[in-house]
């Protein structure tokens, strides 16, 4: 009776334990709701403009034109829902993919807004007028999330999963009003 | 004897050396040419903006020339999302050609299962460099501003070749256009076999007194309210273009030089050009739509239209308009619009797959031998039940 009893009772616990396991398997199979993957860029583009340059405003508004041309590390080029089949060349060294659980196509596609400068008209010919696109993106990741994207792809070929809470952490906005005091400032000199 | 062979060493010696010579010089000159591929899977990339982001550069420095290849299926969940081609150096040689081929392919007539630019961004496509060439593109701009909405925005890009690409719109914001040409320098840029319908405007040249500006060249234009062509102060000639249902050819106030435009076909009562002679001699005004099915977006020109057989050759001046939007030689008689009608035993026009438009057959009954075939090019879909 006894022995009886331990083996339905070690029946039970197996079960249990199978049970447990195949679910804990087909949840980390299964794509969460919610989840989208970020193709972040890694490099840094070719042509880095480090700060605004001394001279006319002609050359001033040159300069904010070729800021603006330019992608740079960290900002978000092409948001997909999580399990996307990215193409050969969408990864290291030219870019990393960030997992991002629990964050929407809708939620995610705000970080490849460009910054733009609503207040200036898109008409074109004053002298002081300030290109209304100031740049491609408005959002960028932190060195330090690409780097470590960068350092996880090199050890295992995965790519790195970061929550929304470390994401936002880890996201930074570029400062429009900083951008154009300093612009304007140099335009008035 | 041993002169004989030394001569002949000699003359080997030579020989080698010049073919080297050749060989170098012509390594030394030529502009190596990659390609990347862009397919919704098994590509090197899944969108434009990825290779655009990671092949971004000086070509002119480098001494070579990309192209951006969109193949295969896609589907209208794989749109793609607003584009911006800026921050490159390039030449008439030394440049980025962006071009879709084979399925991928615009047509004369909208297709959901070719490659399309689909976005609610205030521009589809930014082109901020010269020399960028696009070509046989879907754009599809479906932003909700109310003003200034672009399809693609040459903005300070010189020399844009847009080709053998249909542009559409639902949202009509005023002062918005398919295709501006902002700030134009030397050489012009091109607009050439496009098919633009519901826009406001189909193209503009803002070009800041900075001339000359835009080609429009063998184009069809749809459902344009305000205008189908305005231009601020650079130039702009349209030849061999059909404009259909526009609020007016020419914008209102135009302060522009509509160098030699004509044999246009419009709905329009008159084309007024401005300091242009001699311009229009050879238009076509009041005339009755030359189209197939504008309401499912089919841009063919009917049997027998108006419009056909009655274009100027523009060999001359392009070359690549000796085949219409859909890669259809040009006949001896050229047809005015993008769409050229098919000499008899010629190819058959593309036929699209309207996967999305809803079929609905209600109130019959079918069995195994009385049903309804639905065919086309594509796939055969048997009604049973």
């Amino acid at each position: 009776m006894k022995r009886s009893t331990k083996k339905l009772t070690d029946r039970i616990t197996f079960w249990v334990a199978v049970t447990i396991a195949t679910i804990g398997i087909l949840a980390s199979l299964a794509p969460s709701a919610n989840s989208v993957e970020l193709l972040v860029q890694a490099k840094q583009n070719w042509a880095r403009v480090a700060d605004i340059p001394e001279g006319t405003t002609q050359d001033t508004l040159a300069w904010l034109r070729d800021m603006w041309s330019q992608t740079h590390r960290g900002e978000i080029v092409v948001v997909k829902p999580d399990g996307f089949n990215w193409g050969g060349m969408e990864g290291p060294p030219n870019f990393v993919i960030i997992n991002l659980p629990g964050a929407t196509m809708e939620q995610a596609n705000k970080y490849v807004l460009s910054l733009v400068d609503s207040s200036v008209t898109d008409t074109p010919g004053a002298v002081e007028t300030l290109h209304r696109n100031v740049k491609q993106r408005r959002w960028h990741f932190k060195k330090v999330l690409i780097d470590s994207a960068l350092a996880q792809f090199a050890i295992d070929g995965t790519r790195l999963t970061v929550t929304n809470q470390q994401a936002l952490a880890l996201i930074v906005e570029y400062d429009l009003v900083a951008i154009k005091a300093k612009i304007i400032a140099r335009l008035r000199n | 004897m041993s002169n004989h062979y030394e001569d002949n060493a000699t003359g080997e010696i030579v020989f080698w050396i010049l073919m080297l010579i050749v060989i170098l010089a012509s390594t030394a000159s030529a502009v190596s040419v990659r390609t990347y591929t862009i397919k919704a899977s098994g590509g090197d990339y899944t969108t434009v903006q990825a290779a655009e982001t990671a092949h971004n550069q000086a070509l002119t420095t480098n001494d070579s020339a990309l192209t951006f290849e969109i193949s295969g299926a896609w589907t209208g969940n794989d749109y793609e999302g607003a584009i911006t081609i800026a921050g490159w150096t390039m030449d008439t040689t030394r440049n980025l050609i962006v071009i879709a081929i084979g399925d991928s392919k615009a047509t004369h007539i909208w297709d959901v299962d070719r490659w399309a630019c689909s976005t609610g961004a205030v521009t589809s496509i930014t082109v901020s460099e010269d020399f960028v060439i696009i070509d046989g593109i879907q754009v599809w701009q479906n932003h909700s501003g109310a003003s200034y909405i672009y399809g693609i925005n040459g903005d300070g890009g010189k020399r844009m070749t847009v080709q053998n690409s249909y542009f559409r719109s639902d949202q009509r914001a005023v002062n918005s256009c398919a295709i501006r040409q902002y700030n134009t320098g030397s050489g012009w840029t091109r607009v050439l076999n496009c098919i633009i319908t519901e826009w406001p405007n189909a193209v503009i040249a803002y070009a800041n007194a900075v001339i000359p500006g835009i080609h429009v060249y063998n184009c069809t234009v749809y459902d344009c309210a305000q205008t189908a062509f305005w231009s601020n102060s650079g130039r702009m000639t349209v030849k061999n273009t059909i404009a259909m249902s526009v609020g007016n050819f020419l914008g209102a106030t135009p302060q522009n030089f509509w160098d030699t435009s004509d044999f246009n076909y419009t709905s329009d009562a008159s084309i007024t050009y401005t300091s242009c002679t001699p311009c229009g001699a050879n238009d076509l005004y009041s005339q009755a739509d030359p189209h197939t099915d504008t309401v499912n977006g089919d841009f063919s020109l009917k049997t027998g239209s108006d419009a056909a057989e009655v274009g100027v050759d523009l060999t001359g001046r392009y070359s690549m308009l000796t085949v219409d939007i859909n890669g259809t030689d040009r006949d001896a008689n050229w047809d005015i619009g993008a769409h050229e009608l098919a000499a008899a035993g010629g190819d058959p026009d593309p036929v699209p797959n309207r996967r999305r438009q809803q079929l609905r057959i209600l109130g019959y009954i079918f069995d195994s031998d009385k049903y309804v075939a639905v065919q086309s090019a594509k796939r055969t879909l048997w009604l049973t039940s």
